[in-house]
């Protein structure tokens, strides 16, 4: 048999896997989503356990001494699901998984007061990334949502 | 108010942040008002002070490297600009010289203190005694009557001496020393302050 | 007792400040609970220190601060002209020494690796996390990240008609 009759084969195997092979639609189909509602004030220097590495994180940027969880959700979302939680009877959290692949998730964050939308996101985060957001003022503190995703 | 810290905001605003340098006006705009104040005792020339020191102090921002707390920083500027204001008016010629002690001229009337009856004569002993009171300090030394000034303002004796640089020690004994000067003086020259 | 006195009244002005460590604010209080002369000394030093508060208050609530930020505001020049942010920029260590080796590499790219695609296994790794996209009814928001990982922190600022202070 000729070499180049094996090796032909071979070399367009080759070129399509490298170059021609279309994006894998990924083995990664769920996103687990790891959200936390945590208050954050000035005037106590109570810090929850599970807390803690928010002083150093936000130390150099935000003056908070105290930390308080108040509600911790863990959520599993395929493509397109979301999730709602609420923050305070006029105040809610939407997140929506738009996209996700090997690498990245894509993922839509709403807050809605009283039914309408005060602010929104679009975060890509990697896995066992993270993202936090906060500002208004919530129960005599500051709100701080603690987003948190893992791949399956 | 912002949740910012200090040295978040004198970073962005030495960057040129406009709404930074605002936060830090709004955060710090009484306490150099106050400060000032306590020099000067007239609202117009108080405006400048306060105008003048913030001024400076976003300046020089850029070269301000955090060996003092960024307040002391600027109750330093306050307290700078303040006495050169004072020189520059005892400079004036006679008549268009301002008393720091003239009454007629402190335009706050309401630092009469929360126990004083509301009645005529009452008022007129307050105002008595808080001119006592101000010509008693005018006539300390510049240290010292800076110390009593930020001590009346709320500042704690560790920011006094970073201020001043001095320390926490020397500080509480000037601040006793002041006040004991001040129970002679005001004794002597009124009676008892406790009446 | 006469010597206790002497070192007491020596502490009673920063004891009436709140300026002495726990241990000397009880050794005081122990020393007032039966010493008439001092508690007298304490009264006066508080008056004292009242009557300078008293002196030296000013009412703040008839300010214009205002009308003296726009002044300031009219006198400062916050921004730096564009050239001198070109240059302040351009002239960070953390700015011309990655765009340098970033510059080579990008040559021995050019001459070394003719192919490029953007399979999977050539993705350029994500920091933690990346905005998007970002929307505020208050129109005013920071992104920044954080001191430690890295990830995005984006922070909602109250509107202009709810500004600090």
């Amino acid at each position: 048999m000729k070499p180049s009759l094996i090796l032909a084969p071979l070399i367009i195997l080759y070129i399509w896997l490298v170059f021609i092979k279309p994006a894998e639609a990924g083995t990664t189909s769920i996103l687990h989503v790891n959200i936390e509602i945590i208050k954050a004030c000035r005037d106590s220097a109570v810090v929850d356990p599970q807390l803690k590495g928010l002083i150093r994180e936000l130390g150099p940027i935000l003056n908070f001494s105290g930390f308080s969880l108040l509600k911790k959700n863990k959520i599993s979302l395929k493509v397109n699901d979301k999730t709602r939680l609420i923050l305070s009877p006029d105040r809610q959290v939407e997140v929506k998984l738009l996209e996700l692949d090997d690498y990245k998730a894509r993922l839509s964050v709403r807050i809605l007061e009283k039914k309408k939308e005060t602010f929104k996101t679009v975060l890509l985060l990697i896995d066992n990334g993270s993202a936090l957001i906060g500002g208004p003022p919530h129960e005599g503190g500051t709100l701080l949502l603690r987003i948190k995703v893992k791949f399956e | 108010m912002s949740s910012f810290t200090d040295e978040y905001l004198v970073k962005s605003c030495a960057a040129g942040n406009r709404r930074h340098c605002r936060l830090i006006y709004e955060r710090y705009k009484k306490l150099v008002y106050g400060v000032a104040w306590k020099y000067l005792h007239d609202v117009e020339t108080v405006k400048d002070v306060t105008q003048e020191t913030f001024l400076k102090v976003f300046k020089n921002l850029s070269k301000f490297r955090y060996d003092s707390s960024f307040k002391t920083w600027l109750a330093r500027i306050t307290v700078n600009v303040s006495i050169s204001h004072i020189r520059a008016m005892k400079n004036r010629k006679a008549d268009d010289h301002f008393s720091l002690n003239d009454p007629d001229n402190n335009r706050n009337e309401k630092n009469i203190g929360e126990d004083t009856a509301t009645d005529p004569q009452s008022l007129l002993l307050q105002k008595e005694k808080n001119r006592q009171v101000i010509q008693a300090i005018d006539k300390l030394k510049t240290e010292e009557k800076t110390t009593i000034l930020l001590w009346s303002e709320g500042f704690t004796y560790a920011e006094i001496a970073e201020t001043t640089k001095t320390n926490a020690k020397t500080v509480g004994t000037r601040i006793y020393h002041i006040k004991m000067k001040l129970i002679k003086k005001i004794n002597a020259s009124y009676g008892r302050i406790n009446r | 007792m006469k010597n206790e006195c002497i070192y007491i009244s020596g502490r009673l002005s920063a004891y009436s400040d709140k300026e002495v460590s726990e241990e000397k604010r009880r050794e005081v209080e122990i020393h007032l609970e039966t010493c008439r002369k001092c508690r007298t000394k304490l009264g006066e030093l508080e008056k004292a220190g009242t009557a300078v508060k008293t002196a030296l208050s000013c009412d703040e609530a008839d300010i214009d601060f205002s009308g003296i930020w726009e002044k300031i505001e009219s006198n400062t020049d916050f921004r730096p002209s564009l050239w001198q942010r070109i240059i302040r920029f351009a002239g960070k260590p953390v700015v011309w020494m990655p765009a340098v080796f970033a510059g080579a590499a990008a040559c021995l790219l050019i001459c070394f690796m003719p192919n490029f695609h953007s399979g999977p296994d050539r993705q350029t790794p994500m920091q933690a996390g990346l905005v998007e996209s970002v929307y505020s009814s208050t129109g005013q928001v920071m992104v920044m990240q954080t001191a430690i990982s890295g990830s995005p922190l984006i922070w909602i600022l109250p509107g202009a008609d709810k500004e600090a202070g």
